[in-house]
C-alpha cells in the first residue's frame, strides 16, 4: 500500500543560502540559514506565509533550532556553537548559552519544556533547565568523545538519545543520568535520532544511508529501513507513530510505514540535498498532518496527502 | 595607484612601486641609525620604534576594495626595540633589527638583490629561522613606509605558469612561455607581460594537479580555448600574487578562475589571492584579484573520498567565516561551501572527485565551459 503526497506550497529563496534546519510547532515553521536570522513561517494559512524574523547574534549562521510551544520557546545553535534562546511571543532573547571549553551542536527541548538538551563536539551532553532565570546547567552527560551530531528526548520524558560521528548511539536515562544502551549498527556518522511518539521506538540514520530502528527498553534493533542511496539527514516520527519521514541527501524525503517496515512514498520535488523536513503539528487542529522539508535549494516545502481516490 | 585603461596601462601596472630611489631609501634608514646615535648620547639607550605590521591595531578592512589595508603610520602599532633591553631576548632582537639593516643597507648600496633567504643564510645563528627574517624585512619595509621590493629584497621564486605568454623583463631579455612549466620570476625584474589573446587564466592550488593538465595540453583545448595556467604550489608567494593581480589588473576582460581543495585551508589560499592577507596588508591593494571566481571543488560534488573536519580544520573555517570579507556578497559561494563543510564535517582532496583517473580534468573543464558560455549569452 503506498502514500501519496504532494507539494501545496513552496516558498523559494525562503534564505538566500542553504537552509540547514526546520523546527514545527503547531503555529510555526521556523527556518535557520547561513546568515543570523531566524524565519518563522505560518503553518495553519494556505499560503505559509512569512509572519517573524528573529534577528540573533548568530554572525557565522544557524544550523540546528528547536522549539517547545508550552514554553512558548526557540532555541538556535550556531556554527559559533552557542545556543541563544529566544520567546516566541515577543522575539526577545532569554538567554544566551555557551561554553568556551567545546561548541554546542544539536539541541532539543524535553515535550514537558522543563529541560533543554544538547550534544557537542566533545561527544558530552549537557542538560539545562529551563525554569531557572538563566538556564542553570542541571546534568552532564559523557559519551566516547566524538562529535554529537543528534539528540532527541523521548515524549515521556524518561530517555535521552544521541548519535555521534563516529557512529556512536546511546540512550540514556534521564532520572538516573546513566546510559541504558550503546546500541550497535553504525560504524559512520549518525546524523538523526528520533523516538517515537510512545517512546517504545527509536530510529537512527546517518552515513551508511540505512534507517536502523530498536526497541528502547531492551536495546535490540527491531528492524531496519533501506532505500536511501546517500546520507540520511533527518529523521522524524508522525504523531501517530506510524509513520517514520527522512530526509537525504540523495535530494529525496521518504515516507516509512512502521507496519509495515517499507518505504511507502517518495518525494523528489527537490532538485538537491534535503538538510532537513518535519511533520508539521496538527494535533488538536482539523488540518490532516503533512510535513515540510528544506535544504539546499533554499526553499520551503510543504506537503500534504492526497485524499481521495 | 589605481589601474586604468589606455596604452600606457603595463606600464602603469607594473610600476606601482616606491616612487623613491635607493638613494632616498639609504638616506632613511641613516637618519634612522643617527637618530639612534643621538638617543645614545641623549639617554644611554640606543631604541628604534618599529612598525608592529600585524598586529590587529595596525590593519583595517577596506570596504570599498574588500580587503585588508594598512591603517595610516600615525596609526600603525609600534613596537620599541631598545638596547641594552629588559632581557636577553630585547638584546636579540636589537642584534637582529641591526644586522638586517646592516645587509639592507649593503644589497641597496651595491645594486645586488638578495632573496629573504639569502639574509638568514648570512648569520642563521643569529637569526635562528627564516620566520624571523621574513618578520623584520617585511616590518622595516612598513616603518620606512616602503614595498620591500625597494629594500632590494626579492622573493625566492615559488609559483610556476604554463600556457602560452612572453613576459618582457626588466633587464631587457623576453621570456617567452611556450607550454612549458615556467618559474613566475620576481615580479621587479618584470617589465610587461603579454598575455596575446588568450580565454582565461586559471589558477590551481596544488602543484600535482598543475602538473597533470599541463602535460594534458589543458592550456589549449577545442572546447574551452586558451589559458594560461598558474599554481602557487598552495599558499602563494608574493611574486605568484603580483603577477595574478597584474594580469587581473591589466587585463579586466579576461576571466580569472581559482580550483582548490574542498577544504579550509584551499578557500583560504583562494582568498588569499582575492582578497589579501593580514601580513601583506600594507601592500595588499597591488597583491589582490579581487574577480577571481571560485570555480571548484564544491564539496557536495563528489562521489566518495571525503574526510572527517579535523578540530585544526574546524577552527580554521571558524576563523575564515569571522573575517570581515566573508559576509560580502562577493565572498558568498565561499561561505557557504565553509558552513556545508562545517554542518557535514567533511572535507576532500581535489583529486579525488569524481570515480576515474584523470576526473579533475573532465570536472575543470566541465566548471570552466559552463562560465565561460554564460559570459558569451550575458
Amino acid at each position: 500500500m503506498s502514500k501519496q503526497y504532494f507539494s501545496t506550497s513552496l516558498t523559494p529563496e525562503a534564505h538566500p543560502a542553504d537552509i540547514f534546519c526546520v523546527e514545527t510547532t503547531s503555529e510555526y515553521a521556523i527556518t535557520s540559514s547561513g546568515n543570523s536570522t531566524l524565519k518563522l513561517w505560518n503553518a495553519a494559512s494556505n499560503d505559509h506565509e512569512q509572519v517573524l524574523t528573529i534577528n540573533t547574534a548568530h554572525r557565522l549562521g544557524i544550523h540546528h533550532v528547536c522549539a517547545n510551544k508550552e514554553l512558548g520557546l526557540i532555541a538556535a545553535v550556531g556554527f559559533d556553537g552557542e545556543i541563544s534562546v529566544w520567546s516566541l511571543q515577543d522575539c526577545s532573547c532569554r538567554a544566551v548559552i555557551s561554553d568556551p571549553k567545546t561548541a554546542y551542536w544539536a539541541a532539543r527541548f524535553s515535550a514537558d519544556g522543563e529541560f533543554l538538551a544538547a550534544t557537542s563536539l566533545d561527544g558530552g551532553i549537557t542538560v539545562w533547565n529551563t525554569a531557572s532565570e538563566d538556564f542553570e546547567k542541571c546534568g552532564e552527560l559523557e559519551t566516547k568523545g566524538s562529535s554529537g551530531l543528534a539528540i532527541d528526548y523521548s515524549n515521556d520524558g524518561r530517555f535521552i538519545a544521541s548519535g555521534h560521528e563516529n557512529g556512536g548511539l546511546y540512550i540514556f536515562s534521564t532520572e538516573t543520568a546513566r546510559l541504558l544502551h550503546s546500541l550497535p549498527g553504525h560504524i559512520k556518522a549518525v546524523r538523526a535520532v528520533s523516538f517515537s511518539p510512545l517512546s517504545k521506538l527509536l530510529a537512527a540514520g546517518g552515513d551508511s544511508n540505512v534507517i536502523t530502528v530498536y526497541d528502547v527498553t531492551s536495546g535490540e534493533q527491531v528492524f531496519n529501513l533501506s532505500g536511501h542511496s546517500r546520507w540520511i539527514m533527518s529523521l522524524d516520527w508522525n504523531f501517530t507513530g506510524e509513520y517514520l519521514l527522512s530526509g537525504s541527501f540523495d535530494k529525496s524525503l521518504k515516507i516509512w510505514s512502521i507496519e509495515q517496515t517499507e518505504c511507502v512514498s517518495t518525494q523528489t520535488e527537490s532538485d538537491s540535498a534535503v538538510w532537513a523536513a518535519k511533520w508539521t503539528k496538527t494535533a488538536g487542529t482539523a488540518r490532516p498532518q503533512g510535513f515540510v522539508s528544506v535544504g539546499i535549494d533554499k526553499t520551503v516545502r510543504w506537503y500534504r496527502e492526497a485524499t481521495g481516490g | 595607484m589605481s589601474f586604468t585603461q589606455g596604452d600606457d596601462v603595463i606600464e602603469e601596472c607594473l610600476d606601482y612601486r616606491s616612487e623613491e630611489s635607493r638613494e632616498e631609501i639609504l638616506g632613511k634608514i641613516e637618519t634612522l641609525i643617527s637618530d639612534l646615535m643621538a638617543g645614545v648620547a641623549e639617554t644611554g639607550l640606543a631604541a628604534i620604534r618599529l612598525s608592529n605590521r600585524r598586529a590587529a591595531e595596525s590593519i583595517r578592512f577596506d570596504k570599498e576594495k574588500l580587503h585588508l589595508t594598512a591603517r595610516d603610520a600615525a596609526d600603525t602599532k609600534q613596537n620599541i626595540i631598545a638596547f641594552p633591553g629588559p632581557t636577553i631576548l630585547n638584546s636579540w632582537r636589537f642584534a637582529v633589527l641591526m644586522r638586517t639593516l646592516d645587509i639592507i643597507s649593503e644589497s641597496l648600496t651595491s645594486g645586488k638583490v638578495v632573496t629573504k633567504r639569502d639574509i638568514y643564510y648570512r648569520e642563521t645563528w643569529l637569526f635562528r629561522n627564516q620566520a624571523i627574517v621574513d618578520r623584520i624585512v617585511d616590518d622595516i619595509g612598513r616603518t620606512l613606509n616602503v614595498p620591500r621590493a625597494a629594500l632590494g629584497i626579492v622573493a625566492a621564486q615559488k609559483g610556476l605558469a604554463c600556457g602560452t605568454f612572453c613576459m618582457h623583463k626588466k633587464d631587457g631579455t623576453l621570456m617567452a612561455v611556450e607550454g612549458e612549466i615556467q618559474l613566475i620570476p620576481p615580479f621587479e625584474e618584470i617589465k610587461s607581460v603579454d598575455v596575446m589573446d588568450i580565454d582565461f587564466v586559471l589558477v590551481i592550488e596544488k602543484e600535482a594537479i598543475f602538473r597533470s593538465l599541463c602535460s594534458s595540453k589543458f592550456y589549449n583545448r577545442a572546447d574551452i580555448g586558451r589559458s594560461i595556467l598558474v599554481t602557487g604550489k598552495g599558499y602563494p608567494d608574493l611574486s605568484t600574487r603580483q603577477f595574478i593581480s597584474n594580469i587581473a589588473a591589466c587585463h579586466p576582460d579576461t576571466p580569472l578562475f581559482g580550483a582548490v581543495d574542498s577544504d579550509p585551508y584551499g578557500i583560504d589560499i583562494l582568498c588569499t589571492y582575492k582578497f589579501g592577507s593580514r601580513a601583506m596588508a600594507h601592500e595588499n591593494s597591488h597583491l589582490t584579484a579581487l574577480k577571481m571566481e571560485w570555480v571548484g571543488v564544491n564539496v557536495l560534488e563528489y562521489e566518495d573520498g571525503w574526510t572527517k573536519l579535523s578540530v585544526g580544520d574546524r577552527k580554521k573555517a571558524l576563523k575564515m567565516l569571522s573575517l570581515p570579507w566573508m559576509e560580502t556578497e562577493a565572498a558568498m559561494a565561499m561561505r557557504l561551501e565553509l558552513q556545508r563543510m562545517l554542518f557535514l564535517g567533511k572535507k576532500a582532496e581535489m583529486n579525488v572527485v569524481g570515480t576515474e583517473a584523470n576526473s579533475v580534468i573532465t570536472y575543470l573543464t566541465q566548471a570552466i565551459k559552463i562560465r565561460l558560455d554564460a559570459l558569451i549569452t550575458h
